[in-house]
């Protein structure tokens, strides 16, 4: 065997003598975070998103302490959101909107909780305001809920580096499906970016 | 200085000495040199918050390895031993250094020490100094080793103790009852930082026992050893796993969990290989994936994206690995080593077209890079064998190998470290 054959074995019995250091290791303050809480901070108005005919909006939130992107989190009145996001890597282009919108909520915790979960096909593709939107619209347990993604390029024709996704969950009976995708289609024709 | 010289530069007899005193100084330095790369790098991405969180970067859990290296932390049955470093950590923060300095020191260590045992696998299949001194640069450059001695996760400790195994492996290729305690300190060391990584050991000592003794014997030898490293494994379970938190019956419950990977989504075996043989040594542009339940975006590696010198490292790259691979199939005195590396590349490919996350295969690519790259340097190993002009250019090339990898690589090092703040 040779010497460093040797070292590397000393090293590893190291590392076992270790184990028992496992028993005697204290708990310390924990102060990791989840990543969807940080950076986020609230300004007055939305900066980059321009809403023509808007619901009313609770509150306006952006990220923009990473160089890697720019986020911009509207939160309406009724709960319902829309976020913009602004990245300086492209999406990927092999990815069809429909499995983007997998990604981002084939495993969504409220429609999870509503006992839905959207299969890649289940997610209509169509344009809202000249983008292409891949959404999905269903009614839950208690709610009826519309979700929706969209990648697009700043510059077209250009690699997508653009999103637009949102989410809106009402209590069952007070909109139908249908009515719910009118008035989101609604609002996102109107959405202008900055 | 006296002594035999061998056409690769290597010194036999009265130099042997003065050589290998000279060899554990280079291993030292080089070491050394990758820690300090490794560690600044990882310092200016803790100065964001990437170690606050998980799956900014190709879906590693940092946030997840800082609390279980470093407070009370998680039993995580995937990689049931990963705690047992956490008096590593404590140490560190006990003496007064700041978490994101100790967790930055910790992993840039773990990379390190990975360049300098790989840099002694090259030495161990007869590749020579200049060769394999530029091998180990080129390795250390390379985004998957470099992104592993940066971020908080297991790869890297992976890595480490794989390219412990090939070398533990190759000083028993002539004689394969060395090592009888090593071998089982790197298994359970393996299966302690991730579980389906045993899968190595196993397929070790069957490329080295296979043709030596008859089937029974092999069979018994396996089943002998697959007892004492299971006693061990059970004793580091003991240790280990919190069973006041949880019973036998849930950690069976996790691993059945584990090795289920469920959703449609699915990278197939061209993405598998382009990502592991290509993106792991040069990388592409970064691509940003969206996450689910608001969690931000996550970086990764996943288009065919490349800069002109990335294309060029990679054209010279997959020029080498070929001439590597091409040498390793005729190589008779190595054949063992070959025919297991083969095998593990092999077995990790089919193994990730089921292990897998939501089309994150950049990760694993950590479990098979240094077994790819020490297929390529059995071309290193040939050519160390020569002199003239064959070899120059060999040399040249690996040398112009470097620099494109380190000119297309390092802007992406800086650019992955400013991402997150």
């Amino acid at each position: 065997m040779t010497r460093v054959a040797r070292v590397s074995l000393k090293a590893l019995a190291g590392v076992a003598l270790l184990l028992p250091g496992h028993l005697w290791a204290a708990a310390m303050a924990d102060d990791i975070r989840l990543a969807r809480t940080i950076g986020w901070r609230e300004v007055g108005e939305p900066r980059r998103l321009h809403l023509a005919a808007a619901p009313p909006i609770a509150k306006v939130e952006v990220r923009d302490r990473w160089a890697s992107r720019y986020e911009e989190r509207v939160t309406f009145v009724s709960g319902s959101y829309l976020v913009f996001e602004s990245t300086r890597y492209a999406y990927s282009a092999t990815v069809p909107l429909q499995h983007l919108f997998y990604q981002m909520f084939g495993l969504d915790e409220a429609l999870t909780a509503q006992g839905l979960q959207p299969g890649i096909a289940q997610a209509a593709v169509r344009s809202f305001g000249g983008r292409a939107t891949a959404y999905y619209v269903a009614q839950g347990k208690t709610k009826t809920c519309f979700s929706f993604a969209s990648q697009f390029a700043a510059v077209s024709p250009g690699v997508r580096d653009r999103m637009l996704s949102g989410q809106d969950c009402r209590p069952n009976g007070t909109i139908s499906a249908e009515e719910l995708v009118r008035a989101w289609g609604a609002l996102l024709d109107g959405i202008q970016i900055r | 200085m006296s002594g035999d010289v061998l056409p690769g530069g290597e010194t036999v007899g009265r130099a042997a000495g003065v050589s290998r005193h000279s060899e554990l100084t280079r291993t030292a330095a080089l070491v050394v040199i990758v820690f300090f790369a490794y560690f600044v790098l990882g310092l200016r991405l803790a100065h964001g918050d990437y170690f606050r969180a998980n799956n900014f970067l190709f879906d590693y859990d940092a946030a997840t390895y800082v609390r279980t290296l470093c407070s009370a932390g998680e039993f995580i049955p995937r990689h049931p031993f990963v705690g047992a470093l956490r008096p590593v950590c404590k140490a560190a923060l006990g003496v007064g250094i700041p978490l994101p300095v100790a967790i930055s020191g910790f992993f840039a260590a773990v990379g390190a020490l990975t360049v300098g045992v790989a840099y002694r696998c090259f030495a161990s299949l007869g590749v020579a100094l200049p060769e394999r001194l530029l091998l180990a640069a080129f390795l250390a450059l390379s985004s998957c080793q470099a992104i592993n001695g940066v971020v908080a996760d297991t790869f890297g400790l992976s890595a480490l103790g794989l390219a412990a195994l090939y070398l533990i492996f190759m000083s028993r290729e002539n004689h394969p009852a060395r090592a009888p305690v090593a071998r089982y300190a790197v298994a359970a060391y393996l299966f302690g930082v991730t579980v389906t990584n045993l899968m190595q050991p196993v397929v070790a000592e069957v490329a080295l026992w296979f043709g030596r003794v008859s089937t029974r014997e092999l069979v018994r030898r396996l089943i002998l050893s697959g007892v004492v490293l299971g006693v061990i494994l059970l004793a580091g379970m003991l240790l280990c796993v919190p069973w006041d938190i949880l019973s036998p019956i849930d950690v069976l419950k996790h691993y059945k969990g584990d090795s289920e990977f469920p959703g449609p989504e699915r990278a197939g075996l061209w993405t598998i290989v382009e990502t592991f043989v290509a993106y792991a040594f040069i990388a592409p542009d970064f691509t940003m994936v969206p996450l689910s339940n608001g969690e931000p975006g996550m970086l990764d590696f996943r288009d065919f994206r490349m800069s002109g010198f990335g294309l060029a490292a990679l054209a010279l790259w997959v020029l080498l690995l070929a001439s590597g691979i091409g040498c390793a199939i005729t190589e008779r005195r190595q054949r063992r080593l070959a025919v297991f590396l083969g095998l593990v590349i092999a077995l990790n490919l089919v193994m990730h077209l089921y292990v897998q996350f939501r089309l994150s295969v950049y990760i694993y690519a950590a479990h098979v890079q240094i077994a790819i790259l020490l297929l390529a340097a059995f071309a290193l190993h040939a050519s160390s064998l020569r002199r003239g002009r064959v070899r120059a250019a060999v040399l040249t090339a690996l040398a112009a190998l470097v620099l494109l990898t380190g000119l297309n690589n390092i802007p992406r090092f800086i650019e992955m470290a400013r991402a997150i703040g």
